[in-house]
């Protein structure tokens, strides 16, 4: 026997004895997926809440600063602009379209939406995030300097530590982006048939 | 398969697939999961996306590259998420001729050794040539295979020659250690 056929005839020697699911545990599994989106999309959008009523709060009370209260509703601005972006860019591809287009393609298409979505998240994730936070912090070092619990020393360190998060937060996003695009690369050659 | 008296056409699609493919989907399952555990979840989790998908199924390709397509598509996902957790290394099928350190080749039952040798062989395969291998193993032609994947027929044709050689090496292999 070759060694092709002895290897298929082992391989399909196995499964025979499987029994597929029954249909109430195939509808049951079939929610799972979105049940994972769901509870995504809760626990972004309770976060946003939070920010929200926390800063509305803010304002309302006039806590702060002026520029800390004008800080706090730029901020609510940026946390629903990026709320309506992650809404906007949308879920994962679902498992069940997958039949629809070969293998490589439908995966390829979803790490060209990945890496798009990293790649640009310097503008909607990121960059509005940026004008609240600064004003909070201007805001803030003003008003512990004039009450004399704060000096312009302690401002710029809290400039820095943000500033330290954020490209750090950018820095991730790009070596994110830069792995999806080696294996778009890695499909490219291997579906073009260039691919050793 | 339990059944009711008012299936809908997806259900009774799915029913038919399942019936047909039920035992390709549990050795594909094998091939993307090792242990027994997960690999239950993974065939239901394969069903799943089978039943929903004859939803939206018109006939777009054949019925078995579309479930083909959407079984090894869930098993690739499952797969690279596995592998984040557990950081294991893939390799392509040049890089792995001497796969399987301790396949115990003197194993009276000889199927039983091969198999073992196809597992591991295959637990060690990257995505891409994963599912060739698979996808070979289950008696498709390149054409098939390209169909399925999407991959080049030259780049299909390339993958089933390191199959093919990598077979013929374990076989020589176990026949040195038979002698």
């Amino acid at each position: 026997m070759s060694d092709e056929k002895s290897a298929r005839e082992s391989w399909q020697s196995q499964g025979a004895e499987a029994q597929p699911p029954s249909m109430d545990e195939v509808r049951k599994a079939a929610g799972k997926f979105y049940r994972r989106i769901w509870w995504r999309n809760a626990v972004e959008y309770a976060a946003a809440v939070f920010v929200v009523v926390s800063f509305s709060y803010n304002i309302a009370v006039g806590m702060g600063h002026v520029l800390e209260r004008i800080g706090s509703a730029v901020a609510i601005i940026g946390v629903l602009f990026v709320v309506w972006q992650l809404h906007h860019r949308g879920s994962p591809s679902r498992p069940e379209t997958a039949g629809s287009m070969p293998l490589m393609d439908f995966v390829r298409e979803q790490l060209v939406r990945q890496r798009d979505t990293l790649t640009s998240a310097a503008w909607w994730y990121l960059a509005p995030l940026v004008p609240g936070m600064l004003l909070i912090l201007v805001g803030a070092t003003l008003r512990k300097m004039a009450d004399g619990t704060g000096t312009i020393m302690i401002g710029f360190a809290g400039f820095g530590f943000c500033a330290i998060l954020f490209f750090g937060a950018w820095l991730i996003h790009r070596w994110g982006a830069r792995r999806l695009q080696r294996h778009i690369d890695d499909i490219d050659a291997l579906v073009r048939g260039n691919a050793s | 398969m339990a059944r009711n008296g008012n299936q809908s056409p997806q259900d009774e699609l799915y029913a038919r697939a399942a019936h047909t493919y039920g035992a390709m989907i549990e050795r594909l399952a094998r091939g993307y999961e090792a242990d027994p555990e997960l690999r239950r979840d993974l065939v239901q989790e394969i069903h799943a996306a089978l039943w929903r998908s004859f939803a939206i199924f018109e006939r777009q390709c054949s019925e078995k590259s579309w479930v083909y397509r959407i079984a090894h598509n869930v098993g690739v996902s499952h797969m690279m998420t596995g592998r984040r957790r557990r950081k294991d290394t893939l390799v392509g099928l040049e890089q792995v001729e001497e796969p399987a350190a301790d396949s115990n080749v003197e194993a009276e039952l000889a199927q039983k050794a091969e198999l073992e040798w196809l597992l591991k062989t295959i637990h060690r395969l990257n995505p891409a040539d994963r599912q060739v291998m698979l996808l070979y193993l289950e008696d498709l032609t390149a054409a098939e295979i390209g169909e399925v994947t999407g991959i080049s027929a030259g780049a299909v044709a390339v993958r089933i020659h390191r199959i093919k050689a990598l077979l013929a090496d374990s076989r020589g292999a176990k026949d040195d250690d038979h002698e």
